[in-house]
C-alpha cells in the first residue's frame, strides 16, 4: 500500500475557508428573515381561541351534563346534585374538579368526587374515566352501574362500553359517542350534541 | 486484511501528531459574530414570548371560565395538547429532547440521521458509508456510535459484535413509519446497561390506528434517487392493531465525487466515477391485541464506497459495504389487579456485515486487483422482565432482569483470489444483569429517584451503575433537576478480537463516564418552553488504537476525557400551526493526557427550526438552520465553520388523501466537509451541497 500522503489537504481547506465565508453572511440573513416571521407570527396568534386540555375537557363534561336526560330515579329528590366521579390519576383531574365543582345545571349543583381505580367507585351520574385507567377497559366498563354517562379519554374507549371518548388531532378535540351504550345505561343523548360528535359502534 | 488494515491505520496514527490550532484562532471573530446574530435572535424570540404571554392573559386570562362556552365554542377551540409530552419530559430525570412524526413530515428528514441533526446538542458526521452521532462533543473517528444506545420501540437495536447503532440510511426503520424519537441525554447505564453511554435514542414507531388505512408513498430526488413506501395500518374494533409496511430506496449518488488528495494521474485524477451508489429495502411489521405485542423490523443496505478507505484502490466501485438488520420481538405488558406492572419480552436479532474492499497488493496501480471480504455475523436472543408497583402513595419502585445470549459474535476475513484466510473468530457470550429504582416522591414539589444496575459479562466480568436524581417543581410550570449517572461502555468484539495482539492479551475493561448535570425547564405563557442545562463529564479508560511492543495494532484502556458544556433551548407552538424551535450549545471536552481539544469536536453548535402556515393549515414551509463551529480533523488540522440551511414546502391535502412535498437541502449550496476516520487518506471528506426531493404520498379510502 501506498502510504497516505496529506500535503494536497491545504488546497482544499482554503477553498473550503473562502466557501462557508459567504454562507455565514447567508445564514446571518436567514436569522433576520426568522426573526421577522417570527414576530409576524407572534401577533397573528394572538387572535386564536385556545384552552388548555384540561379546561377544554371540563367545559365539555359540564355541557353534558346539559345535554344528556337522566331518568328522574337517578336523584335521590328534586335538591339532590348531579354528581360527576373522575376516576384514575391525573394531575389535571383536580383542576377540573375545580372548574366544575359547584356550578349548577339543569337547576342542581354538580359535585365532583375523584377516586383512584374503578374498586372505588360508587355511582356517578357522569363517569370520566382517565387514560391511566385504560388496562383492562372492557371488563372495568361493564361494572360501572347502570345509570351513568361514561366519559373517556382512550383510544377505542367508546367501542368498548363508553359513550363519549375525547380524542385530540391537530389541536382540536373531537368526540366520539357510542349511542348503544348510552341506552344501554338507560339515558338519552340529545341530538345536539349528537350531531357533532363521530358516531361509533360497539 | 489485517495487514492491510494495520498499515494504514498505523500511518495516519502517525500523521496525528501535527497540532495546527492556530486556524481556530483565525477563525473564531467571525464565529463571534454568529453568536452575536445568534443571542439577538434569542432576546427576541424571548421578548416576544413574554409579550405573547402577556396578551394572552388578558385575552383568555384565568377570570374567564371556559365552562361558559358553548358545545359550538367549545369545538372550534385549539386544544393546548402539547403539555402532556412536556409533563413527561418535565419529570423525567434526564434532560429530553422529543422529535414528533409532524415534524419529520414538515422538515422532510428523509433518515434518522436527519432527525438527530436537529436535536439540541447533537451532530451527525458523514463519511459517504456510514453516519455517526456527536454528542455534547463527543464524536470519536470510527466509533460506529457504540456510545450511543438506540431503541426501535424499546428494543435494543446495537448489535454485539461492534456495538454500533445505524442511523443513516442503514438505520432499518423507514422515518415515514416514526411517530416519535425520543433522544435521552445523559448517562443511563443504570436501567439500560452499556450503550447507554452518552444517552439513549428511542424510536417509537407508528401503531396501526396512527397509520389508519393504505398508504402509499413514491419520493424522487437528487442524485438518481428514489424510494417508494407501501404501508397499511388498522386499529381493528376487536382491538387488533395491525402495521405492516414496506420500503424501497435506491440512490445512485453521485456520479462523479472529487477526493482532492488522489488528484493523481494513477488514480484517476481524484474522481470516483459511479461510486456513491446506496441502496435500501426495509420491512416492518406490527401487531398489537390486548397485553401482546409482536413486531418484526427488517432492513438491508448497501453501500458503494467512495472515499477508497483501508488503502483501498481508489475510483473501484466494487467497494462496498452491505450491513443487515432483523429482528422479532414479542411483548407482553401486564397490569396485575395488585397494581404490580410487568413487562416481559423476548427476542431474537440478527446482524450481518460484508465489506468488499479492492486491494491493489502489488502496487502497480493496474488490476489483477485483490478483493479482501470482511464480515459479521452476529445473532442473539434477549429477554427482559420488568416490574414496578406503586408503593405506600409516595414511592414508584422498579424492578428488572436482562438477559442477553450472544449465540453468534464471529468475524472473518480473507482475500478472495487467491485465497488467503487472515481472521476467522467465532465467538459467543452472554451478559446478565439486574437492576433497581425508586421514585420517591417526598413532597409535591420533590422527587427523588435513584437506581443502579448491575451487569455481568462472560466476556470481561462485572459492572455497578449508578444513577441520581432529584427534581424540583415548584409549580407546574417550572422543574429543576439535578443529576448525577455513571456509565459503561463495554468493549465490543471487534476491539476485543479483530487484532492478534487483543486476542493474546488481557481483557479489555468498558469505558466509563461520570456525569453531572442541572437542568432548567421552564414554560413562558402558553406557547414557550425553554430549556437549559449545563453538564460536566469525566471520561476514562477509553479504549483507543495503539502498537504494542511487537509494532502490531492494539486496543487499550488509555483514554481520558473532560468534557463540560451549555447547552440552551427554546421551543414555541402557536395554535394556527406556527411552530419554531432555537438551541445553542457550547461546549468543552479535552483530553487528559494532552490537554488538547478533541478532534471532531463543535465548541458552538446553534440550530434553528421554523414552520409557518401559508394558509388554512393545508400548506406549511418550514426552514432549518444547523450551524456548527469549526472542528479539528484527526490530523489536527482545523474545519471552518458551517451553516446549513434546509427548506421544505408541505401540502397536507392537494387533492383527497394526496399530500406533496418538495424540499431543498443545502439551499445556499454551502460547501463544507467533516472530519474522516482513521480508515481514511482524506483528512475531511466533502458533504453533499444543494439538492432537492419531492414525496407524493396517498392515502386510499380517505373520506374526510
Amino acid at each position: 500500500m501506498g502510504s497516505p500522503v496529506k500535503t494536497d489537504y491545504h488546497r482544499v481547506y482554503s477553498a473550503v475557508c473562502l466557501a462557508s465565508h459567504r454562507g455565514s453572511q447567508a445564514a446571518q440573513l436567514c436569522v433576520g428573515m426568522v426573526v421577522i416571521i417570527a414576530s409576524c407570527a407572534i401577533c397573528r396568534s394572538a387572535q386564536a381561541q385556545t384552552l388548555n386540555e384540561y379546561e377544554a375537557k371540563a367545559a365539555f363534561l359540564f355541557n353534558f351534563l346539559k345535554f344528556v336526560d337522566w331518568p328522574a330515579q337517578a336523584f335521590a329528590d328534586d335538591n339532590a346534585p348531579l354528581v360527576i366521579g373522575i376516576v384514575g390519576d391525573d394531575k389535571s383531574s383536580e383542576r377540573i374538579e375545580q372548574l366544575v365543582s359547584g356550578k349548577s345545571a339543569n337547576g342542581r349543583q354538580v359535585v365532583v368526587k375523584r377516586f383512584p381505580s374503578f374498586k372505588q367507585l360508587t355511582y356517578c351520574h357522569l363517569v370520566f374515566v382517565r387514560a391511566s385507567e385504560r388496562e383492562r377497559l372492557p371488563q372495568n366498563l361493564s361494572a360501572v352501574r347502570s345509570g351513568s354517562l361514561i366519559v373517556g379519554e382512550s383510544e377505542s374507549f367508546a367501542r368498548w362500553g363508553g359513550a363519549i371518548n375525547f380524542s385530540i388531532k391537530d389541536g382540536k378535540i373531537s368526540l366520539e359517542i357510542n349511542q348503544k351504550s348510552a341506552e344501554r345505561a338507560g339515558l338519552k343523548i340529545s341530538a345536539k350534541l349528537l350531531s357533532i360528535a363521530r358516531i361509533v359502534k360497539d | 486484511m489485517e495487514s492491510s488494515l494495520i498499515a494504514s491505520a498505523h500511518e495516519s496514527s502517525v500523521v496525528t501528531d501535527a497540532a495546527r490550532s492556530n486556524s481556530l484562532r483565525a477563525r473564531s471573530s467571525q464565529v463571534r459574530s454568529f453568536i452575536r446574530v445568534l443571542a439577538a435572535t434569542g432576546l427576541v424570540l424571548i421578548a416576544a414570548a413574554v409579550a405573547a404571554a402577556q396578551d394572552e392573559n388578558k385575552k383568555i386570562g384565568r377570570s374567564d371560565d371556559p365552562t361558559q362556552l358553548s358545545l359550538d365554542q367549545l369545538m372550534k377551540s385549539e386544544i393546548y395538547s402539547a403539555s402532556k409530552q412536556w409533563q413527561k419530559v418535565a419529570e423525567a430525570p434526564s434532560s429530553i429532547s422529543v422529535v414528533t412524526a409532524d415534524q419529520i413530515k414538515k422538515y422532510g428528514y428523509r433518515t434518522l440521521a436527519d432527525i438527530l441533526r436537529s436535536v439540541r446538542g447533537v451532530y451527525v458526521t458523514n463519511d459517504r458509508n456510514y453516519s455517526y452521532i456527536g454528542i455534547r462533543g463527543f464524536a470519536r473517528p470510527g466509533d460506529y456510535n457504540t456510545r450511543v444506545l438506540l431503541l426501535v420501540d424499546g428494543h435494543r437495536l446495537n448489535d454485539n459484535v461492534y456495538d454500533g447503532a445505524y442511523i443513516g440510511t442503514e438505520f432499518p426503520v423507514d422515518v415515514d413509519l416514526i411517530e416519535r424519537v425520543e433522544v435521552i441525554r445523559g448517562p443511563s447505564s443504570s436501567l439500560y446497561g452499556g450503550s447507554a453511554f452518552f444517552g439513549v435514542i428511542n424510536v417509537v414507531t407508528k401503531t396501526g390506528h396512527d397509520l389508519d388505512g393504505t398508504v402509499v408513498s413514491f419520493e424522487a430526488g437528487s442524485f438518481g434517487t428514489y424510494k417508494g413506501r407501501v404501508s397499511f395500518g388498522e386499529s381493528f374494533k376487536n382491538g387488533l392493531d395491525a402495521v405492516i409496511s414496506a420500503s424501497f430506496y435506491d440512490s445512485a449518488g453521485h456520479s462523479k465525487l472529487f477526493f482532492s488528495e488522489f488528484d493523481n494521474p494513477s488514480t484517476a485524477n481524484g474522481v470516483a466515477v459511479d461510486a456513491d451508489r446506496d441502496r435500501y429495502h426495509s420491512i416492518l411489521g406490527k401487531l398489537s391485541f390486548r397485553d401482546f405485542r409482536f413486531q418484526t423490523v427488517y432492513g438491508n443496505r448497501e453501500k458503494t464506497v467512495p472515499t477508497a478507505p483501508f488503502g483501498t484502490v481508489f475510483n473501484d466501485p466494487r467497494t462496498e459495504t452491505i450491513d443487515r438488520n432483523a429482528f422479532v420481538d414479542l411483548q407482553y405488558a401486564h397490569t396485575f389487579q395488585n397494581k404490580w406492572d410487568l413487562t416481559g419480552k423476548l427476542s431474537y436479532n440478527r446482524y450481518a456485515y460484508n465489506g468488499n474492499y479492492v486491494f491493489d497488493y502489488t502496487g502497480a496501480g493496474t488490476p489483477p486487483f485483490t478483493e479482501n471480504k470482511d464480515s459479521a455475523r452476529a445473532a442473539w436472543w434477549g429477554t427482559e422482565l420488568n416490574a414496578s408497583k406503586k408503593l405506600f402513595e409516595k414511592h414508584r419502585l422498579t424492578l428488572g432482569l436482562d438477559y442477553r445470549d450472544n449465540i453468534q459474535q464471529d468475524q472473518r476475513n480473507y482475500d478472495q483470489d487467491p485465497y488467503l484466510p487472515y481472521l476467522d473468530d467465532r465467538r459467543q457470550s452472554n451478559v446478565v444483569a439486574f437492576y433497581a429504582q425508586d421514585e420517591f416522591k417526598i413532597r409535591r414539589d420533590i422527587i427523588v429517584s435513584a437506581g443502579v444496575r448491575h451487569d455481568r459479562y462472560s466476556a470481561f466480568g462485572t459492572t455497578t451503575n449508578p444513577r441520581f436524581a432529584l427534581i424540583y417543581a415548584p409549580q407546574e410550570r417550572t422543574s429543576v433537576k439535578v443529576l448525577y449517572g455513571e456509565a459503561f461502555r463495554p468493549p465490543n468484539f471487534f476491539e476485543s478480537y479483530f487484532y492478534s495482539a487483543n486476542r493474546e492479551a488481557q481483557p479489555l475493561s468498558p469505558e466509563t463516564i461520570k456525569t453531572g448535570e442541572v437542568v432548567l425547564e421552564q414554560y413562558i405563557g402558553r406557547r414557550f418552553r425553554i430549556s437549559a442545562s449545563g453538564y460536566i463529564n469525566g471520561i476514562h479508560g477509553l479504549i483507543n488504537q495503539q502498537v504494542d511492543a511487537l509494532d502490531r495494532i492494539i486496543y487499550a484502556n488509555v483514554g481520558s476525557v473532560q468534557g463540560h458544556g451549555l447547552e440552551l433551548e427554546v421551543e414555541g407552538k402557536w395554535f394556527n400551526g406556527f411552530e419554531g424551535r432555537a438551541a445553542y450549545t457550547l461546549q468543552r471536552s479535552t483530553s487528559e493526557e494532552t490537554g488538547e481539544v478533541l478532534s471532531n469536536s463543535p465548541m458552538n453548535l446553534a440550530k434553528i427550526n421554523l414552520t409557518a402556515p401559508l394558509g388554512q393549515r393545508r400548506l406549511f414551509a418550514s426552514f432549518e438552520g444547523l450551524y456548527s463551529g469549526p472542528r479539528l480533523t484527526l490530523s489536527r488540522t482545523t474545519l471552518p465553520a458551517s451553516f446549513v440551511t434546509n427548506v421544505l414546502l408541505v401540502s397536507q391535502r392537494v387533492f383527497k388523501g394526496a399530500e406533496f412535498s418538495f424540499g431543498v437541502y443545502n439551499l445556499f449550496n454551502t460547501r463544507y466537509s467533516d472530519p474522516g476516520g482513521e480508515e481514511h487518506r482524506q483528512a475531511a471528506i466533502p458533504q453533499d451541497q444543494r439538492n432537492w426531493r419531492i414525496k407524493l404520498t396517498y392515502r386510499f379510502g380517505e373520506v374526510r
